[in-house]
C-alpha cells in the first residue's frame, strides 16, 4: 500500500471527513507527540523529586541552595484553539495542468486534515472561509460533531470575489479574543504589506500564526511558451506577453514575493511554509508535522 | 559591383520568410486563465521595450544572415575601376625611369623592385591579354601592347633606369591611349613609382586637365619614402673667376644631404682618372655644403673631371662632371691712342707694366695683353679678347666703332681713358651709343701746383670692392680731365673733388663700359705712380672680361643632351672643346608628391593605392575581374548567425525587484 494518498484518489473519496482521517490515521498517526501545544504553563508549587520525574522539571536552584531535591508542579496546559482561515478568493479555483488539484482544493484538504488532527488531540477547532469578505466564521469548539459540522462548512466552501485579504485579517485578529493558534491557508496574491501588517496583528494579540502559502507549479516555474493572453482570474484583467522572455523576470517577482513573506515570518517568529499543489498534500503535511516537531 | 551567379539573387525573396513568421508570431496568442497578473503588469512595462528592440535585432540579424548567404552564393565582386567583364584585359605597365628608382633600400633598388613586381603581374595574364611596358624617363620607343608575355617581358627585362628625369604624365597619357586603342573589354593602368616630385609635378600642377579614366581601372604603386643616407652633389664649379694656366683655380661642389638620416661620405676631384684631392664631410638631414678644391694647370687647355662621392643609397647623384677651359691669360686687346718710341712716354706704358707685373709674383699673368693702334682697331679680330682698353685714341672710326659695339653688345668690356689726343666731338659721334657719358671739355686746375682730388661714391662697387685698402684713391691727384655729362642708365662710380663724374659705368648688350675721365698715363693725374693703379687696372679689366664664357654643362634628359653623364667632346669655332653631361640633381631630391594626391588625379577612390608588400598582381586581378566577397559575405553569415543565437537566448541578470513591492 502506497504510503501517501494519491490526490486524484483522494479527490475521489468523498467526504472530506473520510479524506482527513484517510490522512491522519494512515500518514501522521505514527507521530509520537502533537505537533501543536497549548499555551497556559504556568509553576503552582515544589515537590520532592523522586525517580522517573522529567529532568526538565527539576529545579537546580533549589538543589544548590538547600542540597535538596525538588522537581516543580505546574499547572497542566489548557486546551488549544485553533482557527483554520480559508482563502476562498477567485484566484484559489487556479490549477494548472502540472497540479493534481486546484489550490483552493488543496487548501481544503489541508484545512480538514489538520481540524482532524488538532480535534483528535482534544484541541478546539474554528473555521474562518474569507472571500468577498469574511465569508463564514465557525468558532473554535472540540469533538467529533463540531468537526463533523467544520469539514461540511468545508465542503461548501465556494469562491467568491476578492475584497482584499488583509481587512478580513484584521477583522478576525479583532474579534478572536481567546489567545489560540491561527492557521491561514492561501495564495497571499494581494498586497503583501497590508497582508504582513494583518498578520502581526495577530501576533500582537500573541497568537502563534502558521502561514500556509499555497501556489501552484505554475506560478512557482512559469512554464508556459508563445504569445500568451493572461487573464487575472480575480480581476480579469488581460496582459499579453511572450512568457520565455519574461520568466526569469517573473520567477524574480516571485522569489522576492515568498522570500520576503519568509523574511517576514523570520522576524515575527511566525511559520510560513511553501505549499506546492504538485507535491501530494498528505506527504506534505507529514513533512510540515515532522519538521515542526522537531524544531520544538 | 557584378555577381557570378546573379540568378542566385532571386533567394532574397526568402527575405520575405522571417518577417512573415515574425508579424505572424506577433498576431496568434493564446487565452490563458492565470491566477493573477500583479506579478506580469510591472514586469511587462519594464521588459517590453526592450524585448521589442531585441526582437527587431534579432530579426534584422536573421534577415542579414540570410541575405548574406544569398549574396555570397551569387559570388559577388566589386571592380573598383570599371572593370566590365571576365573577357581579356589589356594591361599598361608605367615605370618610373627615373634615376631616382636607383635609391638602393636592403641591397635592391626601386627599380628592381618594380620590375619584380612588373614580372609578377605578366606572368599571371591569361591568354588573350595584352601588355604594354612604358617608362617615364629616358628614350621611349613607341608603346607597343603586346599579345604575347614573352615580349612583354623582353620589353619589361630591357628597361632601365635612366640617369634623368622623366614626365610621368606623358607616360600616362601615352598608356591611357594605348589601353583605349584596345579592343578587350577590360584595361588597366597599372603603375609604380617612387612618386618623386620633380617626375610626378606636371600631373599634380592646379593647372593639370584631368586625365580620361573612363573605363579603366588604375592601381598606384608607391615604391618610395626610403630613409637609407644619401648624399648628392648639386653642382660642381669653378670659383674662381679668371681660370689661367699656372694660376690656382678653386673647384666647388656643393654637397646636399636630401635624405632624411645624417650621412657622411668621401668627396674627391678627379682630373681624368686621378684623385688628386679629397676630403670627409658630415651632412644633417637637408643641411648643405660646399666642398673647395684648389688646383693649379700648369698650361692652357681643357681641364676634364669630375667630383665624386663615396657610394651610397642612390649612386646617380654621387659624381658630376666638369670640363673648364683654362686659358694662357685674359685676352685685353690695349689701343694706344699715343705711343712713343720712349717707353715711359708711352701712353700705356704704366699699364702694360701694371698688366704684366703679377707674372713674377705668380708665376703666371692673369692678363694677356695685345696692342693695336687705332687704325688697326677696325680690323681687329675683337671676339679674341675679352676686354679692349681705349687709351688717348684721338677718334673712333665708324667701322672700329661699329665693331666695338658689336664686341661689347656680345659680353665683351670696354675701358676708355681720355687724354689730351681726344677729341669730344669725333666720340660723341662715333660712340655715342655705346660710352656711358658725354665727354666734353676739358678741365682742371689753373696751375701744376694746385691739384683735384678723386672721391668713391659706390664704395660698394665690386670693382672697389675688391679693391679693399689698397684702392685708397683718395691719395690721386688729378691736373686735368674731361667734364663728363652721364648718359641716363649709367651710373657715375667716382667724381672729382669739384663734383664733376670721373668714373662711368654703363652696360650695353650682355657688355659693360667703363670711362675714366682722365688719362692712362701720368700725364693728367698721378693715378699711374700711386699703389692703388695696379690693383685698379686689373679689377677693372677683370670685372668687365666677366667670367668669359661660362663652362658648358649638358643635363641628361635635355635635348640633344647625351643619354649617360660625362664628359663630350664638341667643336667650337673649329676648336676641340668639351662639355659635362650631368644628372638633373632635382631628381635626386627626397620631396615626394603625396601618394594620396597622386591618386585623386588618377581615378580618386576608384584607382587602387598599393603600399610596399602588397601584390601588384594580385591588385591587379581584383581590378580586372573584381574583388571576391563571397568569403566576407561566409564570415558575415556566420557573424549575424553567432550575434542572433546569443541576443535571442540571452537572458538579462534579474534583480528580484519585480512583482509587489515589499
Amino acid at each position: 500500500m502506497r504510503r501517501f494518498l494519491d490526490p486524484q484518489a483522494v479527490s475521489r473519496l468523498g467526504p472530506l471527513e473520510i479524506v482527513a482521517r484517510s490522512v491522519v490515521e494512515g500518514s501522521i498517526s505514527g507521530l509520537h507527540k502533537s505537533p501543536f501545544h497549548g499555551f497556559s504553563v504556568e509553576f503552582t508549587e515544589y515537590r520532592e523529586y523522586s525517580p522517573g520525574d522529567d529532568l526538565r522539571t527539576f529545579d537546580w536552584k533549589a538543589y544548590a541552595r538547600t542540597d535538596r531535591t525538588y522537581v516543580k508542579l505546574f499547572e497542566e496546559e489548557t486546551n488549544l484553539k485553533a482557527h483554520v482561515l480559508l482563502d476562498a478568493s477567485r484566484s484559489m479555483e487556479y490549477r494548472s495542468g502540472g497540479a493534481q488539484l486546484s489550490k483552493l482544493d488543496c487548501a481544503r484538504y489541508l484545512a480538514a486534515s489538520l481540524a482532524y488532527l488538532l480535534v483528535r488531540q482534544r484541541d478546539s477547532v474554528g473555521l474562518v472561509v474569507l472571500g468577498g469578505g469574511i465569508q463564514r466564521w465557525i468558532p473554535p469548539r472540540g469533538g467529533a460533531g463540531h468537526l463533523h459540522d467544520l469539514l461540511g462548512a468545508l465542503e461548501e466552501v465556494r469562491t467568491a470575489d476578492a475584497t482584499g485579504l488583509a481587512p478580513s485579517l484584521h477583522r478576525l485578529a479583532d474579534g478572536i479574543k481567546t489567545r489560540g493558534l491561527v492557521i491561514l491557508l492561501s495564495d497571499l496574491l494581494d498586497d503583501p504589506a497590508a497582508v504582513r501588517g494583518a498578520l502581526r496583528h495577530f501576533r500582537h494579540n500573541r497568537h502563534e500564526v502558521v502561514v500556509l502559502h499555497v501556489l501552484d507549479p505554475a506560478e512557482l516555474r512559469f512554464p508556459f511558451t508563445g504569445l500568451c493572453n493572461f487573464r487575472d482570474m480575480e480581476t480579469g484583467q488581460r496582459v499579453e506577453l511572450q512568457p520565455q522572455v519574461f520568466r526569469e523576470e517573473y520567477l524574480a517577482a516571485m522569489e522576492g514575493f515568498t522570500s520576503g513573506y519568509r523574511r517576514f515570518a523570520s522576524e515575527s517568529a511566525m511559520d510560513y511554509e511553501v505549499v506546492d499543489t504538485a507535491v501530494p498534500f498528505d506527504r506534505w503535511l507529514a513533512g510540515y508535522l515532522h519538521r515542526r516537531m522537531a524544531r520544538d | 559591383m557584378g555577381f557570378g551567379n546573379p540568378l542566385v539573387l532571386l533567394g532574397l525573396l526568402a527575405l520575405a520568410v522571417p518577417i512573415v513568421i515574425h508579424l505572424l508570431a506577433r498576431r496568434t496568442s493564446r487565452p490563458v486563465d492565470f491566477s493573477s497578473v500583479m506579478f506580469l503588469q510591472p514586469i511587462l512595462v519594464r521588459v517590453a521595450r526592450r524585448h521589442r528592440l531585441k526582437e527587431i535585432l534579432v530579426l534584422c540579424l536573421r534577415c542579414a544572415a540570410l541575405a548574406a548567404l544569398v549574396l555570397g552564393l551569387s559570388a559577388p565582386v566589386v571592380r573598383p575601376g570599371g572593370a566590365r567583364s571576365r573577357g581579356g584585359a589589356a594591361v599598361a605597365v608605367v615605370i618610373d625611369g627615373s634615376y631616382s628608382m636607383g635609391w638602393q633600400e636592403g641591397g635592391i633598388s626601386r627599380f628592381e623592385r618594380a620590375r619584380r613586381s612588373a614580372r609578377e603581374l605578366i606572368g599571371s595574364l591569361r591568354e588573350g591579354d595584352e601588355c604594354a611596358v612604358l617608362l617615364t624617363a629616358g628614350p621611349r620607343p613607341p608603346p607597343v601592347l603586346r599579345p604575347l608575355r614573352s615580349q612583354a617581358l623582353a620589353d619589361l627585362e630591357a628597361a632601365a633606369v635612366f640617369p634623368g628625369s622623366g614626365d610621368a604624365l606623358e607616360a600616362v597619357r601615352s598608356a591611357l591611349a594605348l589601353l583605349r586603342s584596345s579592343a578587350l573589354p577590360n584595361r588597366v593602368l597599372a603603375v609604380l613609382s617612387d612618386l618623386g616630385e620633380r617626375e610626378w609635378r606636371e600631373l599634380a600642377g592646379k593647372a593639370s586637365p584631368a586625365l580620361d579614366l573612363e573605363g579603366v581601372s588604375v592601381v598606384l604603386a608607391d615604391l618610395g619614402g626610403g630613409e637609407s643616407p644619401n648624399l648628392a652633389l648639386r653642382e660642381v664649379r669653378a670659383a674662381t673667376p679668371q681660370l689661367v694656366a699656372g694660376r690656382p683655380i678653386e673647384v666647388q661642389a656643393l654637397v646636399e644631404n636630401p635624405g632624411g638620416a645624417a650621412a657622411e661620405a668621401a668627396v674627391a676631384l678627379r682630373i681624368g682618372e686621378k684623385v688628386v684631392a679629397e676630403r670627409k664631410l658630415r651632412l644633417a638631414p637637408g643641411a648643405r655644403t660646399s666642398a673647395r678644391f684648389p688646383y693649379v694647370q700648369p698650361e692652357p687647355g681643357w681641364v676634364r673631371g669630375s667630383v665624386t662621392l663615396s657610394p651610397d643609397a642612390l649612386s646617380a647623384d654621387d659624381e658630376r662632371f666638369f670640363a673648364f677651359r683654362v686659358a694662357k691669360g685674359v685676352p685685353v686687346l690695349l689701343v694706344n691712342g699715343m705711343p712713343s718710341p720712349i717707353r715711359y712716354l708711352d701712353e700705356l706704358f704704366f699699364a702694360k707694366l701694371a698688366l704684366a707685373a703679377d707674372r713674377e709674383a705668380a708665376g703666371a699673368a692673369l692678363f694677356e695683353a695685345a696692342e693695336a693702334s687705332p687704325a688697326d682697331l677696325a680690323a681687329a679680330d675683337l671676339a679674341r679678347h675679352r676686354a679692349v682698353v681705349l687709351a688717348n685714341v684721338a677718334e673712333v672710326a665708324p667701322e672700329a666703332a661699329a665693331r666695338l659695339r658689336a664686341f661689347v653688345e656680345a659680353g665683351g668690356g670696354l675701358l676708355v681713358f681720355t687724354g689730351e689726343a681726344v677729341r669730344p666731338e669725333s666720340y660723341e659721334a662715333a660712340l655715342a651709343g655705346l660710352l656711358p657719358a658725354a665727354i666734353k671739355a676739358r678741365a682742371g686746375p689753373p696751375s701744376d701746383d694746385v691739384f683735384v682730388s678723386v672721391r668713391v661714391l659706390r664704395p660698394d662697387h665690386p670693382l672697389f670692392r675688391a679693391l679693399g685698402r689698397e684702392a685708397d684713391l683718395s691719395s690721386c691727384q688729378l691736373f686735368s680731365f674731361h667734364l663728363l655729362e652721364p648718359r641716363e642708365g649709367s651710373q657715375v662710380l667716382a667724381a672729382t673733388s669739384w663734383g664733376t663724374p670721373l668714373l662711368v659705368e654703363g652696360a650695353v648688350g650682355a657688355g659693360k663700359v667703363l670711362l675714366l675721365a682722365t688719362s692712362a698715363d701720368a700725364d693728367w693725374s698721378n693715378l699711374p705712380l700711386r699703389g692703388a693703379y695696379l690693383p685698379f687696372l686689373h679689377e677693372a679689366l677683370a670685372y668687365l672680361a666677366g667670367r668669359g664664357l661660362a663652362a658648358r654643362e649638358l643635363v641628361v634628359g635635355d635635348p640633344g643632351a647625351p643619354e649617360r653623364p660625362g664628359i663630350v667632346a664638341r667643336a667650337e669655332g673649329g676648336e676641340e672643346a668639351f662639355a659635362a653631361v650631368n644628372v638633373d640633381p632635382a631628381e635626386s631630391s627626397c620631396r615626394r608628391i603625396e601618394p594620396e594626391e597622386v591618386r585623386s588625379h588618377l581615378g580618386g577612390s576608384r584607382a587602387v593605392l598599393l603600399g610596399s608588400g602588397e601584390s601588384l598582381a594580385r591588385a591587379v586581378e581584383d581590378a580586372r575581374i573584381g574583388i571576391p566577397l563571397s568569403s566576407g559575405l561566409v564570415w558575415a553569415v556566420l557573424a549575424a548567425l553567432l550575434l542572433e543565437t546569443f541576443l535571442a537566448n540571452r537572458r538579462r541578470r534579474t534583480r528580484p525587484a519585480g512583482g509587489p513591492r515589499d
